[in-house]
């Protein structure tokens, strides 16, 4: 069942997301293509002063548009999935959703899963886009060099500790971004449904509150538990017998990027485990 | 055997506004059954209820015996009184997706119900008006071979005649041991075809009788009997 669900919730959102990544890896396309072109000017000298002027206010305008298309499908993505979930779950189209004779829990999965795959999805295309805008002969050694100092720091060898640090990192960003936010988000649709009215309000609202709740909780208890705290504290004492203080940023990044994760996975389980409690014993298609 | 539908003490409560009052309901299988009552009785929200779209305030509902979840689903055909399609679906990828859920769904039933409606099964759902939207609706919902079908205002959007052949898909499409939970205002039309009637006013059950009663015994049409009861 859960494939079938996944089989139609795909469908359900991935035509117009397919149509908005291509129009994405179109438009870079066309800058790469004019990029070359005014290299290859600029190199061989056929272009004149006006016409480099021309070439750097149109390069500069479209960069503008690239970096704001960016941030634009980005944003559009998310939205337009949450607001796709959020119709087939809690609009008239619910009526069908939740009649279907399989479990809340399968229900959500599948959703979650539809999700995650347009995120990385859209995250890929998106890489794509910058490294065929950027990749040149003198750019792709910078690249190739950062990209082996990476590899070094995940393969040891600058040390265990650096390597674990970097692994945890990458870690808990992936479960931030793929469960943590993602069942947030359907947490707070499933908060919101529970509304009289605005149900959609309500979801924005909760999404934002537990957000920013659960932040200010976190950061809290990093400065309180000892072993998180991002700041370390050197008591010593002088030449003339007086204490010194010396307060510096860093110290436990280990121990806070382990509870970070932990956090994060804690709280995925319990929006999941909360998101289908709601749509098992709470629900109400009014 | 276990009755299809039981209420138990069924409450649901908007709020402050209560829709169905400790509700007590038992239906028989193989019947079908007029669920009858002003606007605001609580009809919709029985319906909703026994499909696991509502939670219960207090009080308990049993379908086959089983509360509301993955079990009942399975031999519940429910047509709301709403559109309920995904506008990006062609009617051919509705009635696949209804294959693919539904063990108990006569895809071969569906065409031929879709071509004697003149429906063009390639036909974008977008695009389609609301009566055919309900057409298409009441065929996904008719061929299925479920033990209990809840029709939730089927005639109420379409015309005369398709009011007709939408009443004679009912008949005709149903086996004689399953149960139709038909709710409707339009009761002239449907009494032809009712076992039993159910009337609701203010959440709760104001007389459970068979058709044949009302009509041999008491000597009125169900309409008739209707508009006494339910006179403003």
């Amino acid at each position: 069942m859960l494939k079938k669900l996944f089989k139609y919730d795909w469908k359900s959102v991935s035509l117009l997301l397919f149509i908005l990544h291509g129009i994405l890896l179109f438009y870079t396309l066309i800058g790469r293509i004019g990029i070359s072109i005014a290299m290859s000017q600029s190199a061989s000298h056929v272009i004149t002063e006006d016409s480099a002027q021309v070439f750097g206010i149109v390069g500069m305008l479209y960069v503008l548009g690239f970096v704001l298309f960016i941030f634009a499908i980005m944003i559009a993505t998310f939205v337009y999935l949450a607001a796709r979930m959020q119709k087939s779950l809690f609009s008239d189209e619910g009526y069908l959703t939740h009649t279907l004779p399989v479990s809340p829990g399968k229900l959500l999965f599948s959703k979650i899963l539809v999700f995650c795959t347009w995120s990385v999805l859209d995250i890929l295309c998106v890489t794509l886009s910058i490294l065929i805008l950027v990749t040149y002969k003198d750019t792709l050694s910078w690249m190739v060099n950062d990209l082996k100092s990476l590899l070094d720091v995940l393969s040891g060898f600058t040390g265990i500790e650096e390597q674990t640090l970097m692994i945890l990192t990458i870690l808990d960003a992936l479960v931030q971004f793929f469960a943590y936010y993602t069942t947030l988000l359907f947490f707070a649709l499933c908060l919101g449904s529970l509304f009289k009215t605005h149900k959609v309000l309500g979801a924005i609202v909760s999404f934002f509150g537990i957000n920013i709740g659960l932040s200010v909780i976190r950061t809290l208890l990093c400065f309180l538990i000892p072993g998180l705290n991002p700041f370390t504290t050197m008591v010593s004492s002088g030449t003339d017998g007086s204490v010194i203080t010396q307060t510096s940023l860093g110290g436990n990044e280990l121990a806070l990027m382990g509870f970070s994760l932990a956090w994060d996975l804690v709280f995925a389980v319990l929006f999941f485990l909360g998101s289908r409690y709601i749509l098992s014993k709470k629900l109400n298609l009014e | 055997m276990k009755p299809i539908l039981e209420c138990q003490n069924l409450t649901k409560r908007y709020g402050t506004k209560t829709a169905l009052d400790s509700l007590n309901l038992s239906l028989e299988r193989g019947k079908i059954i007029g669920l009858l009552g002003p606007n605001g009785s609580g009809k919709t929200t029985l319906i909703k209820l026994l499909n696991g779209l509502l939670t219960p305030s207090e009080g308990r509902i049993f379908v086959d015996g089983r509360t509301p979840g993955v079990e009942t689903k399975k031999i519940v055909s429910y047509l709301p009184e709403r559109t309920y399609l995904n506008s990006w679906m062609k009617v051919c990828d509705i009635i696949d997706y209804f294959r693919d859920f539904y063990e108990d769904f006569d895809k071969s039933r569906a065409y031929d119900m879709l071509q004697k409606l003149n429906i063009n099964p390639s036909d974008q759902l977008r695009s389609m008006s609301k009566g055919t939207k309900e057409k298409v609706q009441l065929i996904l919902v008719m061929s299925r071979r479920a033990s209990l079908y809840c029709l939730d205002e089927p005639i109420a959007g379409v015309d005369p005649a398709t009011r007709d052949y939408i009443l004679s898909t009912i008949l005709n499409n149903y086996d004689e041991n399953a149960t139709i939970l038909i709710s409707t205002h339009l009761i002239s039309d449907v009494e032809n075809i009712l076992d039993d009637v159910v009337f609701i006013q203010n959440g709760r059950i104001r007389l459970t009788d068979s058709v044949e009663n009302i009509r041999f015994q008491q000597g009125k049409s169900v309409d008739t009997l209707f508009r006494e009861v339910f006179k403003c």
